[in-house]
């Protein structure tokens, strides 16, 4: 037995994939969306860079999915209890990963721990010593002899599995293409290899070949070994550092949800109607602009630290704790964001209502309303998209700089900010741990390097200024 | 006989590659001797902007590039040279002038410092020769006040000035030969005579060849010795300017002759062209106009004409000109062109009032946005209309008649003054009580292109004004009404699923003048609706209004600078300079015996078809002043050759003869 439990970012997380499937259908009967979308497809690095944000999207939705499982059934009739930890799908299928914990700190692929323990012997006798792992590497008899063989057995046979998956895959794509082309399935295959497709499906394939590559080493590594080790209260890092995808795209994806209405709808409105409104919304913003963003976090962060620990009645569980102030921090990180995409709109609308088509609207007897619906509202889109696409990796970055200053989000939950603000303490160690770092760096180098390589194209595609004629 | 000047042979040009690779020049020869004026002749996409710039070797980079022929400069061929060695002939011995003097100068540096720039890289002039010659220059293309004149920055200027320091740049290099793409086409006609005077001068003082590249025919029977029209990327005929205004071969050329407006055809709907220049983009099977051609047949669309000579130096390519082939006899030669329906609208009843309309902008300054001053833009004007009707309201840029008419629309508030429309007052009318009127009367604006939302279908842009004003029970009859008045501006139902984008001009412009009759209008004013047009495609747009009238019973208020369509469509004109009316009468009365100085020298400075024709230019000195700062009394005064001491003093009133009212000291 289950009971779902739907946090408040889940369930915007959800709203926000309703927008965008929305959006998506809404594209579909639009020439002057739907040409762009196909430009953007056609380039070769931007689909590449979709495919690995597609899996990174996908890694979040997962763990979007929230439930509390039941305890076990001790008598008949009885309420159903259910636990405290609220789990998520993807914690489901990591069970390994995170039930598997060590004593504390160990390196990547170590079957000893990082630290020497003293350790008592059966006759009594004291040394001290690196003990073996409860986990990493149990299976090996003797991982001084085994460990080697042991590694390259595994990584051939994910080798394998993935030259299978993309040869799935390949057969799937092509089946695909030839049911739209209506080409022979050979024919197909043959053209996707020669990369003579309008979307770069060769390019696609090769970027989920990768994928598949880096997925089967994980599934055949990280059931045996800690891949990125383990921290400091024996956690393995590879399952928070995927955990954390959620937090970076929550923060990337929710804030701009946040942001839009204010922006969109001040921006247009100032730019229109002109005069003490535009007055009104430029001070705004301009007062807004000119307190430093981070202060006016801080302080909105530590108001609902102390409104937290003075209502525990409100949330029953640590995580609805840690995701009230994730939903907070996008607010606030929403409210200081949404004045330069206001101020980009405020300039459209001002030219666009000079323009010859607003005029004639406006001699049809067309009412306000119906004039930014219909006419400006269109015609700005481009801009939204644009910076919307653009902050994504902005805002992933300030996420892990507000962590590290500690008014980021919740020091229990996992994110890359947090990862990286405890490697603070852990590269001063002797030893090092570097592990932490590095992995955390890792997932969110290639989130934000696809996601700016993304956004280029999406620039590229939809300026009226780049685009080639 | 000596050598040419330029000689072009078969030259082609390509812009982007493969299959549809676009042929704007494609296998163009003729040649410029010098002191010659040479015009190319042609509508917009006909390829005659980048014959120029070929010459010169400035195609855009890096899709265009020439793909054969050659172009000869004293017989050194320009094709051939490397990059290095171009530079030397650009600017030194061929310089261009363009269209847009607006764009053409950089705003951050001083029109003194823009000569001499050219100065030091042709004839390595600096410091105080260079300033000399610079002064020179500017001296010689009639900038009054040139010492103060060479530190100015570009805003300072205007637009005729900036097209002064144009040519003192392609001056400065002492070229022998001239380009100049559609000189005069952004300027007012007053300022156009000045500039295409100017140039004429400097001719004969250099003995440079000029090559002018135009769509107007009245210019090039004004100064230029050899015609060659182009059309879709050939030339089609070639000529003296007397043979070709005399006897134009290609039926081409004729149809340009019979689609100009004026007053002769004024009963008659206008000769069109049927369609528009093709696209470039593929390769041609027979005769390139045979589409468009009214005394094709069937050997035309399969067989490429040649270049047939004629007398006199004369070149046409086409069948009928050919010896060799032998033409069916024509059955329609010259169909009568039809004659406009009369119409019995015209019962006099006055639809429009104004009196005393003034728009003034206030100019706010510092920090509180204080009110300094005004502009005067429309400074008390009174017309008024009657059902069926046409009054033109002409006047150079900037004399305040596009805001008179967004004035008479409530598009623009008007300041004071009073609009009355069939009996209602409509400056006091606000939100939607005035929404609900809109119906009653429409606008057409100048530029098709930007008049319309790229996002939204055509369809949806005409059905957008019955939504608003509840036109149509529900979406099947507005879409029903949509289709009918595509059909009634001769496009096809069909269409209403496209995007503006996919439209060329003149159906663009046909779609606007749909959507403002989806509403059922009583008054439209056209603001401009064909000077963003072609000559043919005018006379296709002039024809629809003029029948719509006849059918509908429209009003028209007329915003025009262009006195031939003035001539052909309008029944009053009204002259406006600087935010007043200073002539208001009928047609034929103000363009034959116009009253006030400015008229005179209006109509004067308009180039005649007519080469022979021996009018006298009424040159008018300097530009228009600012409507911030208006002249004081009569704001002709400062122009006016005629002006008396009294002008300066008051404005002077208005003076009735019949029909015919002149604000002028000399009619009292």
């Amino acid at each position: 037995m289950i009971m779902p439990v739907i946090l408040w970012t889940d369930a915007l997380v959800f709203l926000l994939v309703a927008v965008v499937l929305s959006f998506v259908l809404y594209a579909r009967s639009k020439p002057h969306l739907r040409t762009p979308w196909r430009h953007v497809l056609g380039s070769r690095l931007a689909s590449a860079s979709i495919v690995i944000l597609l899996v990174y999207v996908v890694i979040g939705l997962l763990d979007s999915l929230h439930y509390r499982a039941a305890l076990e059934d001790n008598g008949a009739g009885e309420e159903v209890h259910y636990g405290v930890e609220v789990l998520s799908v993807l914690d489901y299928l990591l069970e390994p990963l995170h039930t598997r914990t060590e004593k504390t700190y160990s390196s990547p692929f170590a079957t000893h721990l990082y630290t020497r323990e003293t350790i008592q012997h059966p006759d009594g006798s004291q040394t001290r010593e690196y003990p073996r792992l409860i986990w990493g590497g149990r299976h090996l008899a003797d991982p001084e002899t085994d460990f080697a063989r042991d590694i390259r057995v595994r990584v051939a046979t994910a080798g394998l599995q993935a030259l299978l998956l993309t040869g799935l895959l390949l057969v799937l794509l092509g089946v695909w293409l030839a049911r739209r082309s209506r080409h022979s399935l050979g024919h197909a295959i043959r053209s996707i290899l020669a990369g003579r497709t309008r979307i770069p499906l060769r390019v696609i394939l090769l970027t989920l070949g990768v994928l598949a590559l880096l997925f089967c080493l994980a599934l055949n590594l990280s059931t045996a070994y800690h891949v990125f080790g383990t921290d400091k209260v024996g956690q393995d890092v590879f399952y928070q550092t995927l955990k954390s995808i959620r937090t970076g795209l929550v923060i990337g994806t929710l804030t701009t949800l946040v942001m839009l209405p204010f922006a969109i709808l001040m921006g247009i409105l100032a730019g229109y109607a002109r005069g003490w409104i535009d007055d009104l919304i430029q001070y705004i913003y301009t007062t807004l602009n000119s307190i430093p963003g981070v202060l006016l976090i801080a302080a909105a962060i530590l108001m609902l630290q102390v409104y937290v620990s003075n209502h525990p009645e409100k949330f029953e569980t640590a995580l609805e704790r840690a995701d009230i102030r994730l939903l907070f921090l996008c607010i606030i990180l929403g409210i200081t964001s949404w004045t330069g995409l206001c101020r980009l709109l405020r300039g459209e609308s001002l030219k666009l209502r000079e323009s010859e088509y607003i005029k004639a609207a406006v001699s049809l007897g067309v009412s306000h309303a119906s004039v930014i619906g219909k006419h400006i509202l269109p015609n700005v889109m481009h801009i939204v998209l644009i910076t919307v696409v653009l902050d994504f990796s902005g805002l992933v970055l300030a996420e892990a700089v507000l962590s590290y200053v500690g008014v980021g989000v919740d020091p229990t939950m996992n994110s890359w900010g947090n990862m990286i603000n405890s490697a603070r303490l852990e590269m001063a160690r002797e030893p090092v741990v570097w592990w932490s770092l590095l992995s955390a760096f890792l997932f969110m180098f290639t989130l934000v390097l696809a996601a700016n390589l993304f956004s280029d194209a999406v620039r590229d595609a939809f300026d009226p200024r780049l685009r080639q004629r | 006989m000596s050598q040419p000047l330029i000689k072009l042979q078969d030259l082609s040009v390509r812009i982007g590659y493969g299959e549809r690779a676009i042929r704007p020049v494609d296998g163009v020869s003729f040649e410029i001797n010098r002191g010659e004026t040479f015009a190319l002749l042609g509508e917009s996409g006909c390829g005659k902007s980048m014959t120029a710039l070929s010459i010169l070797r400035l195609l855009p980079q890096p899709a265009g590039r020439i793909t054969g022929g050659h172009v000869y400069l004293d017989g050194e061929d320009l094709t051939a040279l490397p990059e290095i060695e171009m530079r030397r002939v650009r600017g030194r011995r061929v310089a261009m002038i363009f269209q847009e003097p607006m764009t053409s100068l950089n705003p951050v540096l001083s029109i003194g410092d823009q000569i001499g720039e050219t100065l030091r890289q042709h004839h390595q002039l600096k410091g105080r020769a260079a300033r000399a010659r610079v002064l020179e220059l500017l001296d010689a293309v009639g900038i009054p006040d040139v010492q103060r004149r060479y530190g100015e920055y570009p805003h300072q200027l205007s637009g005729g000035m900036k097209q002064r320091v144009m040519i003192a740049i392609a001056l400065a290099g002492e070229p022998d030969l001239l380009i100049a793409d559609e000189p005069t086409t952004a300027l007012d006609v007053t300022i156009q005579a000045q500039v295409l005077e100017l140039l004429q001068k400097i001719q004969q003082e250099t003995h440079m060849a000029i090559m002018l590249i135009t769509h107007d025919l009245g210019i090039v029977a004004g100064m230029v010795d050899r015609v060659a029209v182009m059309y879709a990327g050939q030339l089609v005929e070639e000529a003296s300017r007397n043979r070709f205004f005399a006897d134009a071969r290609h039926p081409y050329s004729q149809r340009l002759f019979e689609s100009l407006p004026d007053v002769g055809k004024r009963e008659h709907a206008l000769r069109t062209i049927p369609g528009f220049v093709p696209a470039l983009d593929h390769e041609f099977k027979g005769c390139r106009f045979a589409e468009r051609c009214d005394q094709a047949w069937d050997y035309c669309h399969t067989h490429t004409p040649s270049w047939n000579i004629e007398t006199d130096h004369q070149h046409v390519r086409c069948h009928l000109a050919d010896v060799n082939v032998i033409a069916p006899p024509r059955t329609t030669i010259t169909e009568t062109a039809k004659r406009h329906a009369a119409a019995g609208h015209h019962n006099g009843e006055t639809l429009l009032d104004v009196s005393g309309l003034e728009v003034h902008f206030p100019i706010h300054k510092g920090v509180f946005k204080r009110v300094v001053g005004h502009v005067y833009a429309v400074d008390g004007i009174s017309l008024s209309i009657p059902r069926g009707r046409t009054q033109a309201l002409v006047g150079e840029s900037g004399c305040g008649k596009t805001t008179a008419g967004m004035g008479i629309l409530q598009l623009l508030r008007p300041t004071a003054g009073s609009v009355r429309f069939d009996g209602t007052e409509l400056t006091g009318l606000k939100g939607e009580r005035l929404r609900r009127r809109r119906s009653d009367f429409q606008f057409i604006f100048q530029d098709p292109y930007s008049s319309m939302n790229p996002r939204m279908r055509v369809g949806d842009i005409v059905e957008e004004g019955m939504i608003a004003q509840r036109i149509g029970k529900n979406r099947q009859a507005r879409r029903q009404r949509v289709e009918e008045l595509f059909a009634h501006v001769g496009l096809s139902p069909e269409h209403v699923q496209r995007y503006p984008h996919e439209f060329s001009g003149g159906q663009r412009q046909r779609i606007c003048i749909a959507r403002a009759l989806a509403v059922d209008p009583r008054l439209v004013v056209c603001d401009e609706p064909t000077s963003a047009l072609d000559v043919s495609v005018q006379a296709q747009i002039l024809n629809l209004l003029k029948q719509l009238q006849n059918e509908l019973g429209l009003s028209y208020l007329f915003i025009t600078h262009n006195l031939s369509v003035v001539a052909y469509l309008a029944d009053r004109v009204a002259v406006m300079y600087l935010g007043r009316i200073v002539e208001e009468g009928p047609v034929a009365e103000v363009l034959e015996r116009p009253l006030h100085p400015y008229t005179r020298a209006l109509i004067s400075a308009i180039p005649q078809v007519e080469p022979d024709s021996q009018r006298e230019i009424i040159r008018l000195e300097g530009d228009m002043p600012s409507p911030a700062n208006p002249p004081s009394g009569c704001h002709f005064h400062p122009r006016c050759p005629s002006a008396i001491p009294e002008c300066r003093e008051r404005y002077p009133e208005e003076t009735a003869r019949g029909e015919h009212r002149v604000c002028c000291f000399l009619y009292r």
